[in-house]
């Protein structure tokens, strides 16, 4: 794993970024002679948007939550999430089963809805992201980097971990205060669906987008 | 930093896909300088963004069009969303109750269930509603400018409403974890009806008709 070491150059150097020319995606106003100090967020005079980010940022940690989130994923899907016992007896639902008896029920439309935002789309995201950190350290598939991490971009806003963790939040609060005997508990597959959600969404909170493209751009070029 | 101008003035133009910002012939944003408030023309195949190769539109296609197409649509979808029930509930002995959206939130909130109640009903009724609402309101500025002056808070209402978008999905989950905990369950059962795959539809089309909207046409000259 020698490409994931500094001096591969994983990681950002902290200094003030001039730039020579900055266009507002929100406004499309134009900046000349724009420089950004070190963990300073530039926002658009005009329209208050932020259109650049000098942030501190690694790819290696980057590529650490990635994996992580990559370990944690079919646990977090597969394993109860949710149990109850009413009678005595003791049943679970995991994300996987909330599909599987949607699509029973005669609703593929809402079943594939939740497959998608709750299982493919975030799993695709972490998987995406871990084919261009590792192309960007070995610099090599530098062109499948470059249309998979378009898609990542296309992508981006359709995962929902966190709106599904407030659901399962939501249920068990629900169940908790019901008169009905139920005793609902969270079940391990919670814990794990938690520590995925931080990880995936600090994930894609941490990226620097851009800084992304200009290191695919550069290896692009090589 | 000095500002100069808008990047279309200058025959500039940031790619959609990557950010990239490239440039573009001159004579053609001279043509587009003044155009704003009609849908832009782009080049068909003659401009390829350097970085990412995909097609390089000085305003995103059809925007205005395309946007109240989908606003319009999403209206209807929000009615029949709201119309026809979500799901049906069955108790062992006490027979069946369908139920809609605001239905089920209002049983939560006569059961105690204050929090949540409000929750669902803010996630499911009122974001979808902000949604549709300000993209007409946008829409509408954009046509006529002296309806809504305020450039700067457009800008922000549409960040807000593309920020906001996703959380309407949570009455979908929500109902996805009932549905297999309390059919595994024995003593009551919960199916989906019609009315929740509305509603899927109708978070499917705000959140396409946020993406097809270029914010630039709210700040771009108006003719």
């Amino acid at each position: 794993m020698g490409f994931l070491s500094a001096s591969a150059g994983l990681k950002a150097s902290r200094i003030t970024r001039q730039l020579p020319f900055v266009a507002c995606e929100h406004c499309d106003a134009l900046f000349r002679d724009v420089s950004v100090p070190y963990s300073h967020d530039l926002r658009c005079p005009r329209c208050e948007a932020v259109i650049f980010q000098n942030r501190e940022h690694s790819l290696q940690r980057e590529y650490a939550l990635v994996i992580t989130g990559l370990l944690l994923f079919f646990p977090a899907i597969f394993l109860p999430l949710v149990s109850i016992s009413p009678v005595g007896r003791d049943i679970d639902a995991s994300i996987v089963q909330g599909v599987v008896i949607l699509f029973e029920q005669g609703h593929p439309m809402v079943a594939a809805l939740v497959l998608f935002c709750a299982i493919f789309i975030p799993f695709f995201k972490l998987l995406t992201l871990f084919f261009v950190l590792s192309s960007i350290g070995m610099k090599r598939f530098k062109k499948s980097a470059l249309n998979l991490f378009l898609w990542y971009r296309r992508l981006d806003e359709w995962s929902m971990l966190e709106v599904y963790m407030l659901g399962v939040l939501l249920c068990i609060n629900n169940l908790d205060g019901m008169s009905l005997d139920m005793n609902p508990r969270f079940g391990l597959g919670f814990w794990v669906f938690a520590a995925l959600m931080l990880v995936a969404v600090l994930a894609s909170v941490s990226l620097n987008v851009a800084y992304v493209w200009e290191r695919l751009e550069r290896l692009v070029r090589l | 930093m000095e500002l100069i101008g808008s990047a279309l003035q200058q025959a500039l133009a940031p790619c959609h896909e990557c950010g990239k910002v490239a440039k573009i012939p001159l004579d053609q944003a001279r043509n587009e300088k003044n155009a704003a408030d009609v849908v832009l023309p782009s080049w068909q195949d003659s401009l390829h963004c350097p970085r990412c190769g995909k097609e390089v539109h000085v305003r995103k296609t059809n925007a205005i069009s395309r946007t109240w197409a989908l606003v319009l649509l999403g209206f209807g979808v929000f009615v029949i969303s709201h119309v026809y029930p979500v799901l049906t509930m069955t108790q062992l002995g006490q027979g069946s109750v369908s139920k809609t959206i605001v239905g089920g939130v209002l049983t939560l909130i006569d059961d105690g269930f204050w929090g949540i109640g409000a929750i669902l009903f803010f996630a499911s009724f009122i974001i979808p509603l902000i949604k549709l609402l300000g993209l007409a309101w946008i829409l509408l500025a954009v046509k006529f400018p002296s309806f809504s002056s305020n450039r700067r808070m457009l800008g922000k209402m549409y960040r807000f409403i593309k920020w906001i978008g996703r959380w309407s999905m949570l009455d979908i989950f929500v109902l996805t974890i009932w549905a297999s905990l309390i059919q595994m369950g024995g003593l009551a059962t919960v199916e989906a009806e019609i009315g929740s795959s509305a509603f899927g539809i109708l978070v499917i089309i705000t959140m396409i008709a946020v993406a097809t909207f270029d914010p630039r046409l709210i700040w771009d000259k108006r003719r």
